[in-house]
């Protein structure tokens, strides 16, 4: 595919694959076991996600939980560096958020007769860690879109000052030339004609005048836009 | 073939080839879903597989950065599995007589909405 992807490493898809299996196994658990468990816990996934939901307290301590979770990673693990460590401590901090929620669940909630504590805590486990990797996984792409763009805007700054850089060293080369020719002509012009030379002199001092004005104008962006 | 799907600098290009890559693995989920739904062990596993690799290619293809991947992954999967189950069942309740195309037309639309929210995510726009 592109160039950059010839950087692309083995190890690193190892890791991708890892991932990629994770996620198989995800898929697959929750469509072939949640149905078992459902039966052993006497509610369908979608009665005990209304249950959490409905649990108002404990739905803003899952999501401000989920905000900093990826704040102190947005923080600590910049986008592109280690994104192994990065996506399992994601998961990590996820788990332990669901695990926390599914234990504060079963201490506010009734015990339902014909099911077993365990049964409730580990769907409710499952239904936390089920919106809790959604709301998580969508919070980390938007924090990721908004990453993108300033990359995108620093990217062009760079550039920008780049070209301003290169106009700049042009012009610093440009200028003795042009001064050294000059001088030649005033010198040549004063032997023979000394009008003309005063002329020239006002002339040329006319020219400096406006190269200095024209230094303290944005003259970079007609050039930029001319090179696109 | 291969150099057609490299990444030039004209956003507008790339946005055409990634929809390429989208329908390519459109088609072959469908062919997929047409082969093994009425079989045994079914078409989940391999539609999920065909899914992921989806998001691979076009995250290798806009050389992004691989810290979404198992968010963009695990979130397709789930809305492709929930939204292919939902639009099948709700498509089959209409018309049963189409059978296995039902799910086949469901899990193409569901591929595309799927690879064209990947791309605007994952997209690199113009400068």
């Amino acid at each position: 595919m592109s160039g950059e992807n010839k950087e692309f490493k083995y190890g690193q898809l190892v890791e991708i694959a890892f991932l990629a299996l994770l996620v198989v196994v995800a898929r697959m658990l929750i469509e072939n076991m949640l149905p078992i468990f459902s039966e052993w816990a006497g509610e369908t996934f979608f009665v005990a996600l209304r249950t959490l939901l409905r649990n108002y307290p404990l739905t803003l301590l899952m999501l401000i939980g989920d905000f900093a979770l990826i704040k102190i990673l947005v923080k600590n693990y910049s986008y592109g560096e280690s994104f192994m460590k990065r996506t399992m401590l994601e998961l990590s901090g996820v788990i332990f958020i669901a695990v926390v929620s599914a234990v504060l669940m079963q201490l506010s909630a009734e015990q339902v007769a014909g099911t077993t504590l365990n049964a409730r805590i580990f769907l409710t486990f499952v239904v936390s860690f089920v919106l809790n990797i959604i709301i998580a996984v969508m919070i980390d792409i938007f924090s990721y879109t908004r990453w993108k763009r300033k990359t995108a805007i620093d990217e062009e700054v760079k550039l920008r000052r780049q070209a301003n850089y290169q106009y700049q060293l042009l012009k610093g080369q440009l200028n003795p030339h042009f001064l050294f020719n000059s001088l030649n002509v005033l010198d040549y012009l004063i032997y023979k004609d000394q009008d003309r030379a005063s002329g020239y002199v006002k002339k040329l001092a006319n020219v400096y005048r406006y190269q200095l004005n024209i230094e303290l104008k944005d003259t970079i962006k007609p050039a930029l836009q001319s090179c696109s | 073939m291969g150099n057609f799907f490299k990444r030039s600098e004209k956003w507008s290009s790339n946005f055409k080839k990634a929809n390429i890559i989208v329908f390519l693995f459109a088609i072959a989920h469908v062919v997929t879903c047409f082969l093994l739904h009425d079989i045994k062990v079914g078409d989940g596993f391999f539609l999920t597989i065909l899914t992921i690799a989806m998001i691979f290619c076009l995250i290798r293809f806009y050389a992004s950065p691989f810290d979404v991947f198992l968010g963009i992954a695990l979130l397709g999967c789930f809305a492709g599995f929930y939204f292919g189950t939902t639009m099948g069942d709700y498509l089959t309740s209409i018309r049963p007589e189409w059978g296995v195309f039902n799910n086949m037309i469901v899990t193409f639309v569901t591929t595309e909405v799927l690879g064209f929210a990947t791309i605007l995510v994952i997209g690199k726009k113009s400068k």
